[in-house]
């Protein structure tokens, strides 16, 4: 069994809107997979499915070869997950919240002491939890996904409301058990940068659609990449190049740019043209897309200005 | 079993942190010393006539005898209990939706009728000890003020039709439960508790109180032939259907609606 996490046209209505309409995917064993959209673009409806909390309206998912539905509660022994802010009993303190998972996993008793050295909440591990900063509060939400060491995590937004060194600790953590004990991550966010780091395969959800999905080491191809020229004469350097077969454009603040990849790759050619045109450039370069234009210009919007 | 034995250490874990538990058991405490205070006006006269209106109130209980004592704390025990215990089931399902830790409850190998099974549980044991607290304080202030006529057989009795009457009170627990799962906090089960409070008294005036499952409990209390304040053998399905139908909504809700 390869494909741990599979959806088959998941569709969900809420009234007259759409949250969600036939997304497919699958995610293999051991694979990070990145699910990656606006607020509101339907990712956690889409965890909230592949976890039985609410029913498609047609569609079906499956874990680990299983078919998410109400009576299947064998199927969560194995998955760990945490959905949107995490809460947890606000007069019990972080112990006792680990006892409330453990006693429902049926778990050994180390195993509170254990997720609680990993995620680093020894300090806090008597305080009660409506006394956590929202980081530390995040860590005990993380730590009830990872108490019972799962092959399969499910997490929306896992990193909210931690602090850079606690971000970087999770994506340690997360890529670590990917790579070393193959288990299978299957996370939402928006905020681009983080996924492009932890995930080794994204999927682009927008308006409760999946419009793309691509493996990170093939995102650097798809990222545009465009040459900028300036000039003290733009008018003329422009018209100059035009002559000669290259299209550029103006950017709003005067820059010439183009997308030809014979351009791109050989910046120099534009450079002779223009010092012999008697229009020397006094800049040019060659920019790549980053992600967040590439999200913005895949969904849509601004055209993917860089 | 086993699921359900975590589950129920689970339940009783978040019940002993609660100050809510504490909270209603010193109100169970306060509400028959009040009973106490009020009967030991009444056996005053002199003390009555100066209290005014707490001493007009006094009067309503009647007879300074034991039977006149536990027909005001079986009456009561109808309305508070329809009151505390509803607060009790309010609390135990709809503190998961205002503490938003309901998500962590349903993608567990736990089956969810079994965590609502769980809940009932302890909304019984909370209201039995309630129940328990109640009664203990109320014969030990009625004892203490010296109500005249103790005889251990008949206050057995008496105790014992008291306890009838809160276990058709605990009943009624059930669709509490559906409501604040259904209502998603504690907001709606208690307009629905004090909803059934209005209608029970509106029912039980115009005669229809034996067939009204919030209004069963309360007619059983009032001793006598008066009609239309008799329980028949419907009035026990009555209470029964509703019981389970509470019952089965909850479960059915928890397994089968959208979990937001």
């Amino acid at each position: 069994m390869n494909e741990i996490i599979v959806t088959e046209k998941l569709t969900k209505h809420y009234k007259d809107v759409t949250a969600i309409s036939d997304i497919s995917l699958n995610v293999r064993k051991g694979e990070i997979y990145g699910f990656l959209g606006l607020n509101g673009a339907g990712k956690t409806t889409t965890i909230r499915i592949l976890l039985g909390m609410i029913r498609p309206d047609s569609g079906n998912a499956y874990i680990n070869g299983q078919r998410v539905e109400k009576d299947n509660i064998g199927m969560w022994t194995q998955t760990g997950y945490l959905v949107e802010v995490p809460y947890s009993y606000p007069n019990l303190t972080v112990r006792e919240n680990l006892e409330i998972i453990r006693q429902m996993r049926s778990l050994h008793k180390n195993s509170i002491d254990n997720i609680i050295e990993k995620l680093k909440l020894q300090p806090y591990a008597n305080r009660i939890a409506k006394n956590l900063s929202l980081g530390n509060a995040q860590r005990l939400g993380l730590a009830k996904a990872l108490i019972h060491k799962p092959d399969i995590l499910i997490l929306d937004e896992p990193t909210n409301g931690l602090d850079p060194a606690g971000i970087f600790e999770i994506r340690e953590l997360l890529m670590d058990m990917a790579a070393n004990h193959g288990v299978t991550v299957f996370i939402s966010s928006h905020i681009l940068g983080e996924i492009a780091r932890l995930a080794t395969r994204i999927g682009i959800i927008h308006e409760g659609k999946l419009i793309q999905e691509v493996d990170t080491q093939k995102l650097e191809q798809l990222c545009q990449k465009k040459l900028q020229v300036n000039t003290i004469n733009p008018k003329i350097a422009r018209s100059l190049l035009a002559q000669n077969g290259f299209l550029f454009t103006p950017s709003e603040d005067g820059v010439l740019e183009s997308l030809n990849p014979e351009l791109v790759s050989h910046p120099e050619k534009v450079a002779s043209l223009l010092v012999n045109g008697g229009c020397p450039p006094t800049m040019l370069a060659v920019k790549e897309e980053d992600l967040e234009s590439y999200f913005l210009r895949i969904i849509g919007i601004n055209g993917g200005v860089l | 079993m086993k699921n359900l034995k975590a589950t129920l250490i689970c339940e009783f874990l978040k019940l002993k942190r609660s100050g809510i538990f504490w909270i209603t058991v010193t109100l169970f405490i306060f509400i028959p010393m009040m009973f106490g205070l009020m009967l030991y006006i009444s056996q005053n006269p002199d003390l009555m006539a100066k209290l005014g209106l707490i001493g007009t109130k006094a009067k309503l209980f009647g007879e300074n005898d034991w039977n006149g004592y536990f027909g005001i704390l079986n009456q009561s025990i109808a309305t508070i209990g329809l009151i505390g215990f509803g607060f009790v089931t309010s609390w135990i399902f709809g503190s998961e939706y205002t503490n938003r830790t309901m998500k962590d409850l349903l993608a567990l190998p736990v089956s969810r009728t079994n965590i609502v099974i769980a809940k009932f549980i302890v909304a019984i044991v909370w209201c039995l000890l309630l129940v328990l607290v109640f009664i203990v304080v109320a014969v030990f202030a009625g004892r203490t003020v010296g109500i005249s006529g103790w005889n251990t057989e008949h206050i057995s009795r008496l105790i014992y039709r008291f306890f009838a009457i809160a276990f058709m009170t605990m009943l009624l627990c059930t669709p509490v439960g559906f409501f604040a799962s259904y209502g998603r906090g504690i907001i709606a089960p208690l307009g629905f508790v004090i909803v059934t409070l209005i209608l029970a008294q509106f029912m039980g005036i115009s005669g229809l109180g034996p067939y009204f499952p919030w209004a069963i409990p309360g007619v059983y209390s009032v001793t006598g032939t008066v009609p239309g304040m008799v329980l028949t053998t419907a009035s026990y399905f009555i209470l029964i259907i509703t019981s389970i139908a509470g019952f089965a909504g909850t479960a059915l809700w928890w397994r089968l609606a959208d979990h937001h």
